[in-house]
């Protein structure tokens, strides 16, 4: 397998902050790959084994390292990255963030003849605590930011990594309102360094250092070890 | 009611929202020193932000005044959930059939992750897998529970039909081809001067005012009245004086959604959502005033050829067409999703 770096051309704002600046390619590709998997099982019983199994058997060279093996593939390398709060001395302009609004309205439920008082009812009552809690009324803020393309480098089967990312349209948070648009893919030969997490008690790492998964799924909370920013080398 | 065994195709659904009226999307407000060098206040209109290539290949971030994608995914959810609702309320009284919960999981889809009542992954991903096959709204835009349910549909951030969009390959040529020119982004803002009146300095509205009211209306007006003293302010009318930033009509937006494999009914109920939408087709602020009026015109495309196209409010007609172009695929589309919601029952909605 020869190293490969897929450049995705950005069409937008994109979401990515803190820690998931840091997640490899893999994870995109592994979400990939798992949601094919259920889509071909569809109406099936599906279990985390299979899941695992899905994961364990991405398209990219394998490494074992004392706590766990990780994939080839590097964190995300931003091209002309600019932030969302755009040039300085446009008063309009000075917004680094958006803000989304998630909301229980009342006004808004009984514009759909849903009755006033089963909404006041439903609130008042404890139903659904809307003051606190999962179903709290929020304006959450993000930050995008500008960028022309995201890049990483891998190494593997880069035609199946292709046929994977064919299901990919967007990238980072907030994908489906239409943040991280991809507007093309390119794929090419690249002799640059994966630069990744890696386990610190393998290799020589700088910071970031934090607790995190050696390989996908990186939201999971367990089978954490102490990770930090360094060079795969080859 | 569920739907496992129908074939699945990822879906691009897109168009131009053209504004029939100006648009008026908040975002936040500023004090700002007018000419006359006294302050006013200015609600600023929400933008979206792209970087676009000078004439000269150099590259610097624009702020457009645009369309917000949540308000267009929440109100094509709602007009959706609303179908249901409304085929529920038909049979029976709605509070004594769908429980708050579910409820709140049509139209909002909930706000963040509860406390988990402790099954595993492999139950809770069925689960999950279960109840999108019962329920279209949670299938295509998600939502939350004691696990975070995905949806299928990406709602793209419209972005402005306009030279320098056009000029940096951000809108798809088939959408500008047509047109001979563009205008800059600079030119669909308006700052107006909007008023709210003080209805009450009219003697005949006035006049109206029970004798209780007219004493609670002067004990009040007293109460502003000495309040604003200590600032030097003499007048204590309720009117308002506001200025505020809007798009002007005219202005066409791109915008696309992708369903990832979707089924008939799933199109079908965005084909419906277009449908309701016709019926009051208003987006933004101020609608009660005129603002915010779109018309909507948007093909349905799988792979390469396209199966449909839709529009809504064509030239102002408050009317929703639609063309098969591929044999029969809209309108069976729509026809699974009437049925599925002529049929559908609590269960079938239940957010567990």
């Amino acid at each position: 397998m020869a190293k490969t770096k897929v450049t995705f051309k950005l069409g937008g704002p994109v979401i990515m902050q803190a820690l998931s600046r840091f997640n490899p390619l893999d994870g995109i590709v592994a979400y990939a790959a798992v949601e094919r998997y259920k889509l071909s099982r569809s109406g099936e019983t599906i279990t985390d084994e299979d899941i695992i199994a899905i994961t364990d058997n991405l398209p990219f060279k394998k490494i074992a390292t004392s706590a766990d093996y990780i994939y080839a593939c590097s964190i995300p390398s931003f091209d002309c990255e600019l932030p969302y709060q755009g040039r300085a001395g446009r008063r309009y302009d000075h917004s680094g963030s958006v803000t989304l609004h998630k909301m229980i309205s009342t006004e808004r439920l009984s514009k759909f003849g849903i009755p006033m008082d089963y909404i006041i009812a439903g609130v008042r009552k404890g139903y659904i605590a809307s003051g606190s809690g999962p179903y709290k009324t929020a304006m959450p803020m993000l930050y995008p930011m500008l960028a022309r393309s995201v890049s990483w480098v891998f190494d593997g089967d880069r035609a199946a990594v292709s046929d994977l990312l064919a299901d990919i349209t967007h990238v980072g948070k907030k994908a489906a309102l239409g943040y991280g648009r991809i507007l093309d893919k390119i794929y090419e030969d690249t002799d640059d360094d994966i630069v990744r997490m890696l386990p610190a008690t393998d290799y020589v790492v700088s910071d970031p250092v934090y607790l995190a998964r050696p390989r996908p799924a990186y939201w999971m909370a367990d089978g954490k070890v102490i990770m930090g920013l360094g060079k795969l080398l080859s | 009611m569920n739907e496992t065994n129908e074939a699945r195709k990822t879906v691009m659904v897109k168009g131009v929202i053209t504004l029939m009226s100006p648009l008026f999307q908040v975002e936040t407000s500023e004090k700002v020193v007018g000419e006359d060098g006294k302050q006013k206040l200015i609600l600023r209109h929400r933008r979206d932000k792209f970087i676009v290539t000078g004439k000269n290949g150099e590259l610097y971030p624009i702020s457009i005044l645009g369309i917000s994608s949540n308000t267009l995914r929440g109100t094509f959810r709602d007009l959706i959930a609303a179908c249901i609702t409304d085929s529920l309320k038909a049979k029976a009284d709605l509070p004594s059939i769908l429980d708050y919960k579910s409820l709140i999981a049509l139209f909002m889809g909930g706000g963040g992750v509860e406390k988990s009542t402790g099954i595993t992954a492999t139950e809770a991903l069925n689960k999950i897998e279960a109840m999108k096959a019962r329920n279209v709204v949670v299938s295509l835009f998600g939502a939350s529970g004691e696990r975070i349910v995905a949806g299928k549909t990406v709602f793209g951030v419209p972005i402005l039909l306009c030279t320098e969009t056009v000029d940096s390959g951000l809108i798809p040529e088939e959408i500008y081809s047509q047109y001979k020119s563009f205008i800059s982004y600079n030119d669909v803002m308006r700052e107006q001067q909007l008023v709210r009146h003080d209805d009450l300095s009219d003697i005949n509205i006035m006049s109206m005012l029970s004798e209780k009211g007219i004493k609670e209306y002067l004990a009040a007006e007293a109460k502003t009245a000495a309040k604003k003293a200590g600032q030097d302010i003499k007048d204590s009318t309720r009117q308002t004086v506001f200025n505020a930033e809007t798009v002007a009509p005219g202005a066409k937006y791109y915008h696309y959604m992708i369903v990832k494999n979707a089924t008939s009914r799933e199109l079908g109920a965005i084909l419906a959502a277009f449908n309701k939408i016709a019926e009051y087709p208003y987006i933004g602020g101020m609608s009660a005033r005129g603002f915010g009026e779109i018309a909507l015109e948007y093909s349905f495309i799988e792979g390469d050829s396209t199966i449909g196209d839709v529009s809504v409010n064509r030239n102002g007609s408050r009317k929703f067409d639609y063309n098969d172009l591929d044999g029969t695929v809209i309108s069976d589309a729509l026809e699974s999703f009437n049925s599925y919601v002529s049929e559908i029952t609590p269960e079938d909605v239940q957010f567990e």
